[in-house]
């Protein structure tokens, strides 16, 4: 069975905020808090000086993260970004309108603590999702959580002709203002929050692409980027914080040798913008110039790591872009460690 | 082991393509941070270093050194941590 790309659904959720801003105000709560040791304080903000060097912005739906304190500070504040996530992605499918959607599937890198994304934006759009309408949480998906709602979307039978997938990463509700640990502030400065949906279809009537295979592969390394839990609530972390970089990109090359993918002069393409970096690094290796790597440059500057959302907003640029039989590809790797190759054409 | 000689050299040849207006007579006690100011010019140096050198570069390994310290004493880092590296192999 044949999957299309009937529509992108990209709303920017939050306020905007500068590399500067972030450091300003990271800099001023770690004074105001007086926090110990002071030395390592010191050398904390001078690492955060380097994730945050150079121009780039970020939205932000909780932007009181630094006063974050409690499980139910963390649990209100996720409850009220994905609600506000679910708001802007229902206003934006409403208004582009759509065939009745058969499955609705709420998706986010991070758990869950709100019952129901689904049954809440299926509510939210009313007839346009029928009633008996299969609607599933998938979430704790890493940076590829929304690749896995296409990839597993893509296997559903004929029964599901129009599938919604619909992407809320509220990543700076994860933020643990007290903690000294570097993991934690690494996420700090890479990520931004953001929402993001997307329609697949059996119907190729005003499709813009025809979804090709979705390969994945995962490398046994489930640590590598994981959760540590704080006295209140969880945090992003990773195992190996000083061979970090090293290990993702061995991880996403040896991914890649197992998955059949495949690159043409012509294709354009997405990668998942896990940082600056890793973008670059991994863009090289793989042979891809920075010409053809600008949209994920450029939407890592604008909105930084949406975590699973980025992909989708960079992918709907490719295919605004992309000329009618243009191959549109993206990589997406994160948490597992977990690397999916997915494709398209424009229709 | 790679060689602080060559990591410098690396450094230079990287600033005078990319801050043509800095001198790189005096190299060893410019700070990084003074001179980069954009991320994408941090990792294009990363990733020459790594091109030039044959090696591979951690950020956060290097942490703030990146953006603190001066080229003398990043290539003193990165002569360390490579050694270190290798050790592990």
């Amino acid at each position: 069975m044949k999957w299309y790309i009937r529509s992108v659904y990209t709303p920017v959720v939050g306020e905007r905020w500068d590399n500067q801003e972030v450091f300003a105000r990271i800099s001023a709560h770690f004074r105001s808090k007086s926090l110990r040791p002071v030395e390592e304080v010191e050398h904390l903000l001078a690492l955060i000086r380097v994730y945050l060097i150079g121009a780039r912005t970020r939205y932000v739906q909780c932007p009181h993260f630094l006063d974050l304190r409690s499980f139910n500070d963390h649990a209100v504040a996720f409850a009220a970004a994905v609600n506000d996530s679910i708001g802007a992605l229902s206003k934006e499918v409403r208004s582009a309108g759509s065939e009745p959607f058969d499955a609705v599937i709420g998706v986010s890198s991070v758990g869950q603590l709100l019952p129901g994304i689904a049954d809440r934006l299926a509510t939210d759009l009313g007839a346009q999702v029928k009633s008996n309408a299969l609607l599933l949480d998938l979430s704790n998906g890493g940076c590829t959580a929304s690749s896995r709602a296409l990839q597993l979307a893509s296997t559903l039978d004929s029964q599901h002709r129009d599938v919604l997938i619909a992407v809320v990463e509220p990543t700076s509700t994860l933020a643990d203002p007290l903690s000294l640990d570097r993991p934690n502030w690494q996420g700090i400065c890479t990520f931004g929050d953001g929402a993001a949906g997307i329609w697949l279809s059996t119907d190729p009537t005003g499709a813009l692409a025809e979804l090709g295979p979705i390969n994945s592969s995962h490398r046994g390394d489930a640590d590598l980027i994981h959760w540590d839990i704080s006295s209140s609530y969880y945090r992003f972390s990773v195992s190996d914080f000083e061979g970090f970089d090293r290990k993702v990109r061995t991880g996403i090359l040896g991914a890649l040798s197992e998955i059949d993918w495949a690159d043409t002069k012509d294709s354009l393409w997405a990668v998942h913008p896990a940082g600056m970096m890793l973008l670059l690094s991994v863009a090289k290796r793989i042979g891809l110039d920075r010409s053809r790597l600008e949209p994920s440059i450029r939407h890592f500057r604008t909105f930084s790591n949406m975590s699973s959302a980025s992909i989708l907003h960079i992918l709907r640029d490719l295919l605004e872009q992309a000329q009618p039989g243009q191959p549109v590809r993206w990589l997406s790797m994160g948490a597992g460690f977990h690397v999916i190759y997915g494709n398209c054409t424009r229709l | 082991m790679i060689d602080r000689q060559a990591v410098l050299e690396a450094i230079r040849e990287f600033v005078a393509a990319h801050f043509p207006t800095i001198s790189v007579d005096r190299l060893e006690t410019l700070r990084a941070g003074d001179v980069i100011q954009q991320s994408l010019e941090l990792v294009e140096l990363v990733l020459h270093l790594e091109e030039k050198l044959g090696i591979e570069i951690n950020i956060n390994e290097l942490g703030e050194n990146l953006v603190v310290q001066n080229f003398g004493s990043l290539a003193d880092e990165l002569v360390r941590s490579e050694g270190k590296v290798r050790g592990e192999k």
